[in-house]
């Protein structure tokens, strides 16, 4: 009885110590568990790492409200291993997505590397690099505290981040860096740190046409919730010939894809000068909630 | 599925609880659920060599009982003999066939007669070494009379694949650990909550110091021939650390868990890097392994060799290293591994002092001077012949130490000024300040007589260390042995 009672009360004292970090720090030990932490809902930005931390909800919520969309606005990006366009990624969306949407606000930050499959797997047997990973190996995605996720990724925390906050995941879905460069030479660092893993990539990933008739499906699938957009995020110019190589022609196939779906494809890929970025690939804070704005005006427009 | 893992815990508390609540009553139904567990166990790391314990099981078994029953010693010989070919076969089969296939084509080459092969792809079956060194032991003690074989098919195959051990060791004797299957085990608090404390520290020792130790040593390794000497150096000294916490963390754990059901597993590690000489060092390190060596190879081997005096124990302890080396893996850095400790003992032996071994500073709390300068002279040599132990190659390792003794040796490595390896350094202090404080205990985290708000700060104090700083990887170096 001794014993029962001190196995429970010390795990009693673990879980109230993990309980109190997840609840307070939860943005800060993890990029991606506050997603799962929040009720499901009607509008989403979705993508890759670019959208996490380029497109902002909050400034959605304040330009575009009282235009008839279902807000709050949730960004639902991560980063590319997590979430290239695939069924995948769809069904986890799907699961986010309250059922009873009707005129939600659905963006859809999209780039070449989100249409790659890795070499050696078969997409149409249903081989996926992103299988194991989060946001695909969770079963509920709107608890809070969410023990699940700690379960299954646990790996991915840094609990001594509650000392420091360099990257902080907002309850909104938002990724803020505070890790701006600071100088010219750190960010031209960064930005070699991503050319270097671009030429890996190359020799790792190829253009996969299913991965693209995924995008099409998730296309018309949102639909059906409410708006679509499309938008291509800003990137240092010394990308794209990078990324023209490894999906040939991308704008092209995008654009078709947004014609047959009677949707818009906002292309802001030759706009770093205006919306700067840390490492050449990823929207600086100072400058997302700009960009953000731009792209609510581009929406507005249409 | 490994000690630090989440599906462990999913497995372990439900095959507690019926363990103790319902198969309680007596051996035999502890036994039979046990059993099951492991085979659930192994299964679940890796199912397609079950087929392969159980023959092992089998064939030891009915071995054992022939070896007894036989009435002529050649009969019991050809037994024993029986035994020794199949089991080391399956070693030199699944873990040596194609080191010993290249170095055969090898030898071809050298001679001029070129030919071309392909190395089999041999898959290595989990935790062979560890239990077929323990059926080996088992074998030749009925064979030599020290234990009576078992009777009981269920008790032995509980001995041989026990879960906790069945993996990556210790290696058990049948006279530790049959005696204890044999009886019904009655629920102790004192095992249980000593039990609990061993695999905690076993997890902090695995989780934070290896892991935070692999994160800085893999780096500078993997780029060794663009670093400073000085670097270089802290290479070898935190693999050298990651070395001892991983696979003492893992006994720990593997002790630990088997004393939650009752079985007390021999001690595999015994603060090795505080001793003052090489053959201290190898009396607390892999125990297990280390007095199996002694018992079954080095003693009938000196033994044979009593002839020559101490020319013949040199040979014997540079054999017996050279095979302790080789047992690791089948790489000439692991035969180098056992060669230079063997080569170690050689002033020891013309010295007369290979016998002394005793607990460093017993019973104070400081090492005098002469003790902390040996300790850390034996540190060096034993971080040096580490680099044995991680290069890929013998070329490797002797480039890696070649180029630590450089002129950049005494460029101050700025790395060091780091936060991680700060973290690192500051974490090791407090690894190694416990170790020594319970150096003289039966286990590294034996704490049971401290007053209870001690223990449990303590015990809090290492989770949130393990929460902050531990690092959950799936492997451990002694796997794949």
């Amino acid at each position: 009885m001794k014993l029962v009672f001190k196995i429970i009360l010390s795990s009693f004292i673990c879980l109230a110590i993990i309980t109190f970090i997840l609840i307070k720090f939860g943005g800060q030990v993890d990029s991606f568990y506050n997603k799962f932490t929040t009720p499901k809902v009607s509008s989403m930005i979705i993508g890759d790492s670019r959208a996490l931390t380029g497109i902002r909800p909050t400034v959605i919520n304040e330009k575009l409200s009282g235009q008839g969309f279902e807000l709050p606005m949730l960004n639902y990006s991560f980063t590319i291993a997590q979430a290239p366009i695939g069924p995948l990624y769809r069904k986890s969306i799907l699961k986010k997505l309250k059922p009873d949407t009707k005129n939600g606000l659905f963006i859809l930050s999209i780039s070449p590397l989100m249409l790659l499959s890795d070499r050696s797997h078969d997409n149409y047997k249903n081989e996926f690099i992103e299988a194991d990973l989060s946001p695909h190996n969770m079963d509920f995605v709107d608890m809070n505290p969410n023990y699940e996720y700690l379960i299954k990724n646990y790996n991915s925390f840094h609990f001594k981040a509650i000392f420091r906050e360099n990257l902080i995941s907002q309850k909104n879905g938002w990724l803020q860096d505070n890790n701006l460069p600071k100088t010219k030479e750190d960010y031209e660092k960064r930005r070699d740190w991503w050319i270097n893993s671009y030429s890996n990539f190359d020799k790792r990933y190829a253009f996969s046409e299913y991965r693209l008739a995924s995008l099409d499906t998730l296309i018309k699938t949102l639909k059906k919730y409410g708006e679509v957009h499309l938008a291509r995020l800003p990137v240092d110019p010394i990308f794209l010939p990078l990324e023209e190589k490894m999906c040939p022609g991308f704008d092209k196939l995008v654009d078709s894809l947004s014609n047959m779906n009677d949707i818009k494809y906002y292309n802001y890929k030759n706009t770093s000068d205006t919306y700067k970025t840390l490492d050449g690939a990823h929207l600086s804070k100072l400058y997302s909630g700009k960009f953000t704005e731009s792209l609510c005006d581009s929406i507005l427009k249409n | 599925m490994v000690f630090n893992s989440f599906n462990f815990i999913v497995f372990i508390i439900p095959v507690l609880l019926l363990y103790w609540i319902i198969f309680k009553r007596s051996s035999v139904l502890q036994n039979v659920f046990l059993l099951l567990a492991s085979i659930f166990f192994y299964a679940f790391a890796d199912w397609r060599f079950l087929i392969l314990l159980i023959a092992s099981i089998l064939l030891n078994f009915y071995l054992g009982l022939k070896i007894h029953n036989a009435e002529k010693e050649s009969k019991q010989k050809m037994f024993l003999n029986i035994g020794l070919v199949f089991n080391i076969g399956l070693l030199l089969y699944f873990k040596y066939f194609n080191f010993f296939y290249e170095g055969f084509f090898k030898a071809l080459n050298l001679f001029g007669l070129d030919s071309n092969h392909n190395t089999l792809k041999i898959l290595l079956p989990l935790g062979i070494s560890f239990f077929t060194f323990q059926t080996l032991g088992y074998l030749i003690d009925v064979y030599n009379e020290e234990v009576k074989p078992n009777q009981n098919l269920l008790q032995f195959s509980v001995f041989i694949a026990f879960f906790p051990k069945i993996l990556s060791g210790p290696i058990e004797r049948a006279a530790n650990l049959l005696p204890q299957i044999e009886k019904k085990r009655l629920f102790s608090y004192n095992i249980f909550t000593d039990g609990l404390r061993q695999i905690l520290w076993g997890l902090f020792a695995k989780m934070v110091i290896a892991e935070k130790c692999a994160e800085i040593a893999n780096p500078i390794f993997d780029n060794f021939e663009n670093q400073s000497g000085s670097l270089l150096l802290l290479g070898a000294f935190f693999y050298a650390i990651q070395l001892y916490a991983d696979f003492s963390g893992y006994s720990n754990m593997a002790i630990g868990v088997s004393k939650l059901f009752g079985l007390q597993l021999m001690r595999n590690f015994s603060t090795p890097f505080f001793s003052t000489n090489i053959s201290d060092y190898w009396r607390k390190w892999h125990i297990s392994l280390t007095t199996w060596m002694m018992d079954y190879v080095f003693t009938p081997l000196s033994f044979t060799l009593r002839g020559y005096q101490k020319k013949g124990l040199v040979i014997s302890i540079i054999a017996t290293f050279i095979l302790v080396g080789f047992w690791h893996g089948a790489n000439w850095t692991f035969v180098f591994y056992g060669l230079l400790h063997g080569i170690y003992f050689i002033p020891l032996v013309y010295s007369g002092k290979m016998n002394k071994s005793e607990i460093v500073a017993k019973g104070k709390w400081m090492p005098s001077f002469k003790e902390l300068f040996k300790m850390l002279a034996l540190f060096v040599l034993i971080m040096l012949t580490d680099v044995f132990f991680r290069a890929n190659t013998v070329t490797e390792a002797f480039n890696y130490i070649a180029s630590i003794f450089s002129y950049s040796l005494f460029k101050f490595p700025n790395e060091l000024l780091s936060s991680s390896y700060i973290i690192g350094i500051v974490l090791i202090a407090f690894f190694t300040i416990v170790e020594w404080k319970h150096r003289e205990r039966l286990h590294d985290f034996e704490i049971s007589n401290y007053n209870i708000i001690f223990r449990w700060s303590s015990y809090i104090f290492i989770f949130l260390l393990i929460l902050f700083f531990g690092k959950s990887s799936e492997t451990f170096i002694y796997f794949q042995f």
